[in-house]
């Protein structure tokens, strides 16, 4: 079953070399399924109902891991990126439905369906690609993006509701459906970045620095606006580690970055100053409509910093969510929490590796860790790959990559009180429809992407 | 070629972007590891610190596990969500030193005895409806009682039986200068007298007196077997005073008795002195080391749950007359009344010292946490000089009133130390073909007081317990 498609061996070697290539393959397909398997066990021990449930996605679980797993080695994709995907993914379902059974959590419940229909729309868009990839070689999908982008903040201004009760107005309904729409800038952020290195359309740096950041400050006012701050630091990674890679060596660049680094410590500090000046307004209730619009974003960036600092200073307001995380951290243990411990703020999203651990066991979280490492890798590879051949491929790879990676340790160091903590979900194990059909298609794509560029163990090899 | 050039700097630093994220994923792991896994493994402040915040986030709904004794008897139990489990009267004192408390305060957490030992079960592992594991105990919990109310009777001391195939603890009673309520961790607080909040049985370390004559006796006999010594190496003549060689230091007999005409078992009855200083030196310091060692004198023991027995064995500045002092139980040799008890187990069972052990079992619903398994520790004298030492052993009991009529056979040695401090601890160890025990009581002035208690104890092992 798992095998590459091979021409007509005709000699002993090539026999030998086949079953040696047959045989680094299926440990790719096979680990992932060892793994579902493991944490069958391990939900088993935290909820004989959860297990039952589990039991019944794994039917489709293992039939979508062998089918995909096939697909992929047989197109010759990095089988060491579908490992790790496939296991994220498996440990976001366990997860998820242990979430489901024990934590009793407060959003949408767990659907198998929707992972279902997230995964059927990222084998559409891997399907479609190429049609999009004809789309990022137009002059106009920069600015095709930079709208895009711009009407989700003005959409989310007008209409944005705030799904979590955080003061973040990220989400949008449309009947009975809620949508998490920033999780789109994303995307369009990858576009757009793509994009604006084609080859065909041949800007210069400073076009591209002078777009760029109008992208960037466009961004970062619309996510002001809508108290977003998660998504944005996401965004500035991508924007400073795009332009810092793919931009040629230039001494304007540099003052660039060195700029743009500046400026975030003089805003961070500036933040933490203005807070002091204003708090005393707020709690007199005479701010004015400048300072009324700015003070939630303001004490938002003060509050993150202060409590990670330390969570004692409000362990039942503000500091409570990483006070219950730090606590579910000790008694992880190996294989779970022994004691029962659930009180775990937003524990299928934000907190979605504090839970994991707090299930299943340290081990588990840091092998977690470790794929999304290995993705990180994987990808830094395959855009390293691309670059020889494409730019602009090695861009939309590099950039998926970072997103992946970044926003996954971005939320789990800040889970775990280790920088402050941004409202985000984390990539294959957080629950959410939108992004976790984000994640499936950016997963798709990279495999997509890693066809006939890997070695026959399962890395990348360059071409 | 200038556009390779420009690849191949974006190659490294997409590179250095991979080694950067690798980097903060492994320093992660590593020092998560560390922190919360390794960490409480490994150092005693961090097991603390994990268990002080996950008793406060647990307090208000975990139900603490029962205690039980060996026939399931609940010993300490009742608890509820945020209510401690407790103990009915005379539970309450007589398990008290016994099973002691768990408690998680401003400076951290706080343990003691078998409820602190066991609290990673008891506390840390729940079952679905919160509450703990059960500890099942080795204890009797009418031995208990019986030991702490009629033998101990409110003198400070402690009373041990351990079970001769097994090593199972059957009785471990102290009394303290405080009476200490297991249910009020207060009363711990009711005294000011130093020393006063400690087990007598485990942690007393005190010169074992001429309980250690034992231990000479068993050296004398397998040096006289292994060098094929006769009758006459042990004949002795007492005068009631004994100077060691090349010394001025006088060893006299209790009560400045002379006892002319002296063999092993002779001496052993009377528990002369002035014999066994004299064996002593013949016997020589390697061999009576060795002995000493043997039966783990001067080794830490570890008993799982209940925690750890040490003892020490010097000569001083090994002159004759401190070897002398050693071989009849005075000196610097210092044990505790378990280890004692420890010591009769291993004559009473052919000479195989068994782990003694306290916690039979953990169970947490039907699922077994913790069963305990046989330990044998050491092999400490062979068959044939156990037969011996046995034989003069019983005699000495018989003397005691310990006659075989009533009591069946038991042999025994009693033991008067007299302690740096100038108190006087008095023993008699012992065993029947059951049990071995230890009865220990501070500030007494003569071992023979003890006769009778050991006769109590023997008649309730044989009534109640083995009957």
């Amino acid at each position: 079953m798992f095998f590459r498609k091979k021409e007509e061996p005709e000699i002993e070697e090539e026999l030998a070399e086949e079953e040696e290539v047959q045989n680094s393959g299926a440990i790719y397909i096979i680990l992932p399924v060892i793994l579902q398997f493991v944490l069958g066990a391990l939900v088993f021990l935290r909820s004989r109902n959860a297990a039952i449930t589990y039991l019944y996605a794994m039917v489709p679980m293992l039939f979508v891991t062998a089918a995909l797993g096939t697909y992929a080695y047989n197109r010759g994709s990095d089988m060491k990126l579908f490992t790790a995907m496939t296991c994220l993914a498996s440990m976001g379902i366990a997860l998820q439905i242990t979430i489901e059974y024990v934590y009793h959590p407060v959003g949408a419940p767990y659907s198998a369906i929707k992972y279902a229909i997230s995964l059927a729309i990222a084998v559409a868009f891997v399907a479609f690609y190429h049609l999009f990839r004809l789309l990022l070689n137009k002059s106009f999908t920069i600015w095709l993006m930079f709208a895009l982008a711009a009407a989700v903040y003005i959409v989310l201004m007008i209409n944005g509701i705030d799904a979590n009760g955080n003061g973040t107005t990220a989400w949008f309904t449309i009947g009975n459906l809620t949508v998490q729409l920033t999780d789109f800038i994303k995307v369009a952020a990858v576009m757009f970045y793509s994009a604006l290195f084609s080859v065909k359309n041949k800007r210069d740096d400073r076009s591209i620095l002078t777009i760029s950041t109008l992208f960037f400050l466009m961004n970062l006012v619309g996510s002001v606006l809508i108290h977003e701050l998660g998504s944005f630091f996401i965004l500035y990674g991508l924007h400073l580690s795009v332009l810092y890679i793919f931009l040629p060596h230039s001494k304007m660049k540099r003052v660039y970055l060195l700029t743009v680094f500046i400026t975030t410590i003089v805003l961070l500090a500036g933040a933490y100053m203005l807070y002091k000046i204003l708090l005393p307004y707020a709690e007199a209730g005479t701010l004015n409509s400048f300072t009324a619009l700015i003070w939630p974003i303001v004490k938002k960036v003060y509050l993150r910093f202060s409590i990670t600092a330390n969570l004692v200073n409000d362990p039942y307001g503000a500091g409570y969510q990483l006070l219950q995380g730090k606590r579910a951290l000790w008694m992880s243990g190996f294989f779970g929490n022994t004691v029962n411990f659930v009180e775990i703020p937003v524990p299928d999203s934000d907190m979605a590796f504090i839970s994991l651990v707090n299930s299943f066991g340290l081990p588990i979280g840091f092998l977690a860790v470790l794929l999304f490492a290995q993705i990180l890798f994987s990808g830094g590879e395959l855009s390293v790959s691309l670059l020889k051949k494409n730019r602009q491929d090695a861009v939309v790879v590099y950039g998926i990559t970072v997103m992946l990676f970044a926003q996954a340790m971005f939320v789990i160091l800040g889970s775990c009180n280790v920088i402050p903590l941004a409202g985000l979900p984390i990539p294959f194990l957080s629950r959410g429809f939108t992004y976790q059909s984000i994640v499936f298609c950016f997963g798709g794509l990279l495999l997509h992407l890693s066809e006939d560029n890997a070695d026959p163990e399962g890395g990348v090899h360059e071409v | 070629m200038k556009s390779e050039r420009k690849r191949d700097v974006s190659l490294t630093r997409i590179r250095l972007t991979e080694i950067a994220g690798c980097l903060v994923a492994v320093l992660f792991i590593i020092s998560f590891a560390w922190k919360y896994l390794a960490g409480p493994m490994m150092k005693p402040d961090a097991a603390a610190t994990k268990n002080a915040i996950t008793y406060e986030a647990i307090e208000n709904y975990m139900i603490e596990g029962e205690i039980l004794d060996r026939s399931g008897s609940v010993i300490m139990g009742g608890g509820d969500a945020g209510v401690g489990i407790s103990a009915d009267y005379p539970d309450n004192y007589s398990f008290a030193w016994l099973l002691g408390y768990y408690s998680v305060s401003a400076d951290g957490e706080n343990r003691y005895g078998i409820r602190g030992n066991t609290s990673s079960y008891s506390m840390f592992t729940l079952d679905k409806n919160n509450r703990g594991a059960t500890t099942r105990l080795t204890v009797d919990e009418g031995l208990q009682n019986f030991a702490w109310e009629s033998l101990l009777a409110g003198q400070e001391g402690s009373v041990i039986v351990i079970d001769n195939d097994s090593g199972a603890i059957l009785c471990l009673a102290s009394q303290s200068t405080i009476d200490y309520d297991v249910n009020d961790v207060s009363t711990l607080l009711y005294s000011d007298v130093p020393d006063s909040q400690y087990r007598r049985g485990t942690f007393e370390n005190d010169p074992p007196g001429s309980t250690f004559k034992i231990i000479t006796a068993a050296a004398a006999l397998q040096k006289a077997e292994e060098e094929d010594l006769g009758e006459d190496w042990f004949y002795y003549y007492d005068d009631g005073t004994y100077t060691p060689e090349g010394d001025d230091f006088t060893i006299t007999n209790y009560g400045d008795y002379s006892y002319g005409d002296l063999d092993l078992e002779t001496a052993m009855n009377n528990s002369v002195n002035c014999y066994f200083a004299d064996l002593g030196i013949k016997v020589g310091q390697t061999a009576l080391q060795s002995m000493a060692e043997q039966f783990l004198v001067g080794q830490d023991i570890e008993i799982p749950f209940l925690g750890t027995l040490h003892s020490s064995f010097s000569y001083g500045d090994g002159s004759p007359a401190y070897l002398a002092q050693a071989a009849f139980g005075q000196g610097n040799t210092e044990i505790t009344p378990l280890h004692l008890a420890m010591i009769a187990q291993a004559v009473a069972s052919n000479g195989e010292m068994l782990r003694p052990y306290i916690v039979d079992s953990i169970r947490s619903g039907k699922l077994p946490l913790y069963a305990h398994t046989r330990k044998k520790l050491n092999n400490c004298i062979s068959v044939s000089v156990d037969e011996k030492l046995k034989e003069i052993m019983h005699s000495t009991a018989v003397g005691y009133g310990l006659d075989e009529y009533n009591y069946g056979y038991v042999c025994a040695k009693t033991g008067t130390a007299e302690c740096a401090d100038g108190r006087v601890h008095t023993y008699i160890v012992g065993f029947t073909e059951d049990a071995s025990f230890c009865i220990s009581m501070n500030n007494s002035d003569i071992s023979s007081n003890l006769y009778g208690t050991a006769q109590e104890l023997v008649s309730y092992l044989n009534n109640y317990i083995y009957q």
